[in-house]
C-alpha cells in the first residue's frame, strides 16, 4: 500500500488527484502511525524547509522516517519533502533535515553574477539522466529558491541547468530514497510516468 | 540555439464572469468566449505552460464558482494553475491553493493592504504568490490600476513593483490595459524597465498579437513569460503554433 504524509501541508490536492489518475490507492498519514503494510511513502511538502520539519517534529514523523524510511518502506519526498531529506537546510534560519540523503539545502546561484538571474526559479525545464533507472531528456515543471546540494554526487538521478543557473539536482535517490525538487503531479505526462515508475520499481 | 536555454512560458489567460470565459477590449466591453473548462483542456492539449484564470467579478459572486472550476481541471489536466481576481484574504487564498491551484495572483487587495503579500509570502511561500500589475498610460508614464482597471491607485509603477518584490512576492504579472484585447503587441516600455529593475520573473500580459510580438519583447526584456487571451479564445492562433513559429525564431519553447 502507498502512503501519502498529510500531517506536512495541507495543499496536496494535486498529489492526490495525479495518484487517482493513475489509479493508485493511498492510505493518508496523519501521524507518527505508518501501517506494516505501507511499502511506498510519498513526502509532499509545500512552504518553507523550517516549516516543513516543524510539522514533521510536531507529530513525531520525523524520528519514524529517520528509523524507518529505506527499510521498511520508500520514500519519495517531492519539493520541500525532497529538501527535508538532507541534513540540514538554510532557508530561513540553518535547520537540520532528515539526514536520509547526504547534503544540504542552498540558495540557486547564477552561473554568471552579470548576467539575468531570477528567483524563485519558476517554469519547465529539462532534467537529464545521471542514474541508469531515469530515461530522462525531459521537460518537468519547477517553482523553487533552494536547491538539494548532495554529498555525493552519485546520488543525483537528475540534472537540470536553466539558463544561468548553476547545475543541481532535479532529482536525488540513495538505495529506497528519492526525492524529486520539481512538481511532478503538474508536468503533465512526464510528470505522471515518473511516479508510476517509482510506485512500480 | 544555447544548449541550456530555458524554455520561455505560454500563459493563456482565461478572464472569467460567472460561469463563462469573456474577453473585453482594455478590460471592457466583454464578450462572452465559452466554457472554461473546455477552453482550459484545449489549451492544455495545445501545450499550455501554465494556466492564469482571472475572476473578474469574483466579488459579486464569492468563491464558489471558481473553487469549483479549479477542482474539476486539477482533477482533469496536470497543469499549473494560477488563480486571480478578487483574493482579499488569507484564508480565500488557502481555499484556491487546497483545491488544486499551485499560486494565486492578487491586485487590488495588495495596493489597499500590501501587507497581505508578506503575510501570504509567508504562509505559502514566495513561489505561490504572484502580484498582479495592471497599467494605464498616463501624460506622465504609466500608473497601476485596481479593479479589474476601473479605479488609479496613485501610486508610481517603478516604486510599487520594487515594493512588490521586496515584500516578498514570487512573480510579478503586469497587463497593459491599454494594449489590452488589441493584438497589437504588449507594452514592451514599460515592460522592459520592469523587468530591468526586479529580480524575480515578470509575466507579460495585455496585448498578444502574433510569434513575433513575443519575440520583439523577449529580444528587448528579461521577460521569459507571455500571457495570451483573444487570439486563442477566438481560435486565430495556436499556442503550438506560436511555439513552432518561436522556436524557429531560436527562441526556447517546450514542444
Amino acid at each position: 500500500m502507498i502512503g501519502l504524509i498529510t500531517a506536512t501541508s495541507g495543499n496536496l490536492q494535486n498529489i492526490k488527484n495525479m495518484l487517482d489518475r493513475i489509479d493508485v490507492k493511498y492510505h493518508e498519514i496523519i501521524d507518527a502511525d505508518i501501517p506494516e503494510n505501507v511499502t511506498t511513502v510519498i513526502l509532499p511538502g509545500v512552504g518553507a524547509f523550517p516549516a516543513v520539519m516543524a510539522k514533521l517534529t510536531a507529530c513525531g514523523l520525523d524520528k519514524v522516517l529517520r528509523q524507518r524510511a529505506g527499510k521498511d518502506f520508500d520514500l519519495i519526498g517531492v519539493c520541500s519533502g525532497m529538501q527535508v531529506l538532507a541534513d540540514k537546510g538554510f532557508e530561513g534560519e540553518e535547520t537540520p533535515g532528515l539526514g536520509l540523503i547526504p547534503g544540504t539545502i542552498v540558495q540557486l546561484a547564477p552561473i554568471d553574477k552579470d548576467q539575468d538571474f531570477r528567483i524563485p526559479h519558476v517554469g519547465w525545464a529539462m532534467a537529464e539522466s545521471a542514474q541508469s533507472w531515469f530515461s530522462g531528456h525531459k521537460y518537468f515543471y519547477f517553482t523553487h529558491s533552494f536547491h538539494f546540494q548532495a554529498a555525493d554526487a552519485s546520488d543525483v538521478a537528475a540534472w537540470t541547468e536553466p539558463e544561468n543557473i548553476n547545475k543541481f539536482a532535479a532529482i536525488v535517490r540513495r538505495g529506497r530514497i528519492t526525492g524529486i525538487q520539481f512538481h511532478p503531479e503538474v508536468s503533465g505526462e512526464a510528470g505522471q510516468e515518473l511516479i508510476v515508475q517509482l510506485l512500480q520499481s | 540555439m544555447c544548449a541550456n536555454q530555458s524554455p520561455i512560458r505560454i500563459i493563456p489567460k482565461l478572464e472569467i464572469k460567472g460561469e463563462n470565459v469573456v474577453k473585453g477590449v482594455q478590460l471592457e466591453g466583454l464578450r462572452i468566449m465559452g466554457d472554461p473548462e473546455e477552453l482550459t483542456y484545449r489549451y492544455y492539449q495545445q501545450g499550455a505552460d501554465e494556466i492564469l484564470y482571472v475572476d473578474t467579478v469574483a466579488s459579486l459572486y464569492g468563491q464558489d464558482l471558481l473553487i469549483d472550476l479549479v477542482g474539476r481541471v486539477s482533477k482533469k489536466m496536470s497543469v499549473p494553475l494560477c488563480v486571480g481576481g478578487g483574493l482579499r484574504t488569507l484564508g480565500e487564498i488557502e481555499a484556491i491553493l487546497e483545491t488544486g491551484a499551485i499560486k494565486v495572483m492578487i491586485n487590488t487587495r495588495a495596493v489597499s493592504n500590501p501587507d497581505i503579500i508578506n503575510e501570504a509570502a509567508k504562509e505559502f511561500g514566495s513561489q505561490a504568490l504572484c502580484i498582479g500589475v495592471e497599467l494605464k498610460k498616463t501624460k506622465s508614464g504609466f500608473e497601476p490600476y485596481v479593479n479589474n482597471g476601473r479605479d488609479p491607485t496613485g501610486l508610481n509603477t517603478i516604486d510599487w513593483v520594487r515594493e512588490i518584490e521586496d515584500r516578498g512576492a514570487g512573480e510579478i504579472v503586469v497587463t497593459g490595459i491599454d494594449q489590452d484585447g488589441r493584438a497589437r503587441g504588449y507594452q514592451t516600455d514599460i515592460l522592459c524597465e520592469i523587468s530591468d529593475v526586479t529580480t524575480i520573473p515578470v509575466i507579460a500580459a495585455g496585448g498578444f498579437k502574433d510569434a513575433k510580438s513575443i519575440f520583439d519583447l523577449y529580444s528587448n526584456s528579461k521577460i521569459r513569460a507571455f500571457c495570451i487571451g483573444r487570439e486563442l479564445h477566438y481560435k486565430r492562433q495556436t499556442i503550438d503554433g506560436i511555439k513552432k513559429e518561436l522556436s524557429r525564431m531560436g527562441v526556447g519553447v517546450r514542444l
